[in-house]
């Protein structure tokens, strides 16, 4: 099947394992959240040994590279690990918070970044870009997800991923950033061995210079939604005054070029949708009531 | 004659304000040598736009002022300026 569904049986979680609303206030400021203590460090050897098998002395083997019709999925068949990794109650939790029950798997790919690689990625952002600039007829608030999982530690020198916090923000396709090489705020996804990464889709990003004598993997995985994006984590709290302080201390977190109001009112519209709050407490549509901006 | 550019995106639209954003592209690195990469770097080579002004680069190139619309999303970075510098 070339859409790999998740199994419906299984897209139910605890509770416990849902993002808190100060998790996804986080999410909705930076547009991606990172965590190092969901998966079990034997799952993490696991993967990590398949993805040295990826391998050789002439790059990655053919049959995990990714192809649009034939291998959207070639390494995440081939490692149980992987698998187990991605159906884990902790991390399916992060995923049904953020895009609903009944999200599907749209394809995967092993990236490697070889030793003493000279040479980055441009910044760009994957296909389908920022949500306004998406097809007609799907809801402008509707988003994917990235998953960015490291097996093994990834040091700042071995060129673990680079984001920057807050451009899903703004609508860019491909790589229509990438004549510019470095911004203020730009952060590499650096950390010890089992780090997972959510990303919204239109979070610009790259695959950065590996400075050391090792492979770099990373392994992602694009997710779609099946559901309106609404309440789907644990919303207790969502209007406290904790959330409300967090979003007015981040009035101008990441916004580079002065367009704060803009930011701070679709941030504001955006967190009552997902919160699944009465827009009527909105009537003026613009977000703009000192609740949250 | 050989082409440096210095692409340098600012706080706002005066010249005098941060840089947020830069990429340096050297014409006189030979095809060995390694242009600026993306994450190479943490801090912008001059602090803002009349720094590099002062040391010699040249604005041939200014980005338009934004046109704002309601229900337009938010675009690229805003506020850019294109320099260069010249080398025998």
């Amino acid at each position: 099947m070339a859409i790999a569904e998740s199994d419906p049986k299984l897209a139910t979680v605890e509770k416990r394992h849902l993002l808190t609303v100060e998790q996804m206030a986080r999410f909705v400021v930076d547009g991606y959240l990172e965590f190092d203590d969901l998966i079990p460090d034997e799952l993490n050897e696991r993967a990590f040994a398949d993805q040295l098998t990826a391998v050789d002395d002439s790059g990655r083997k053919s049959e995990y590279a990714w192809h649009i019709t034939d291998n959207k999925d070639g390494f995440f068949d081939h490692s149980s690990a992987i698998r187990e990794i991605h159906e884990l109650p902790a991390v399916r939790g992060v995923l049904q918070s953020l895009l609903g029950p009944g999200y599907a798997q749209n394809h995967s790919a092993l990236h490697v970044t070889y030793p003493f690689q000279e040479e980055a990625q441009l910044w760009h952002v994957d296909s389908g870009g920022r949500r306004q600039v998406r097809l007609p007829g799907i809801h402008p608030y509707s988003f994917d997800i990235l998953t960015a999982y490291f097996a093994h530690d990834v040091p700042y020198e071995m060129g673990p991923t680079l984001v920057l916090p807050g451009s899903h923000m703004r609508s860019m396709l491909g790589p229509d950033t990438g004549r510019y090489k470095n911004i203020k705020g730009q952060k590499r996804l650096a950390g010890r061995g089992g780090r997972i990464c959510f990303l919204h889709e239109a979070l610009w990003h790259c695959a950065q210079t590996n400075e050391t004598e090792q492979h770099r993997f990373m392994f992602k995985i694009r997710y779609n939604p099946r559901t309106e994006q609404r309440a789907t984590f644990n919303t207790d709290g969502w209007d406290s005054p904790e959330v409300r302080r967090y979003f007015l201390t981040n009035k101008d977190t990441h916004v580079l070029t002065g367009e704060s109001a803009w930011v701070v009112g679709e941030r504001a519209r955006w967190w009552r949708y997902l919160c699944g709050a009465d827009e009527l407490r909105d009537p003026s549509g613009t977000g703009a009531h000192g609740d949250y901006n | 004659m050989r082409q440096k550019l210095l692409f340098l995106n600012l706080r706002n639209g005066d010249l005098s304000s941060e840089v947020v954003a830069w990429a340096l592209y050297d014409g006189t690195l030979s095809e060995d040598e390694v242009q600026m990469q993306a994450g190479s770097e943490t801090e912008p080579p001059y602090p803002t736009g009349i720094a590099a002004l002062r040391d010699g680069w040249r604005v041939i190139q200014a980005g338009p002022v934004p046109e704002r619309a309601a229900g337009q999303p938010l675009g690229g970075l805003s506020n850019e300026y294109m320099l260069e510098k010249l080398v025998d």
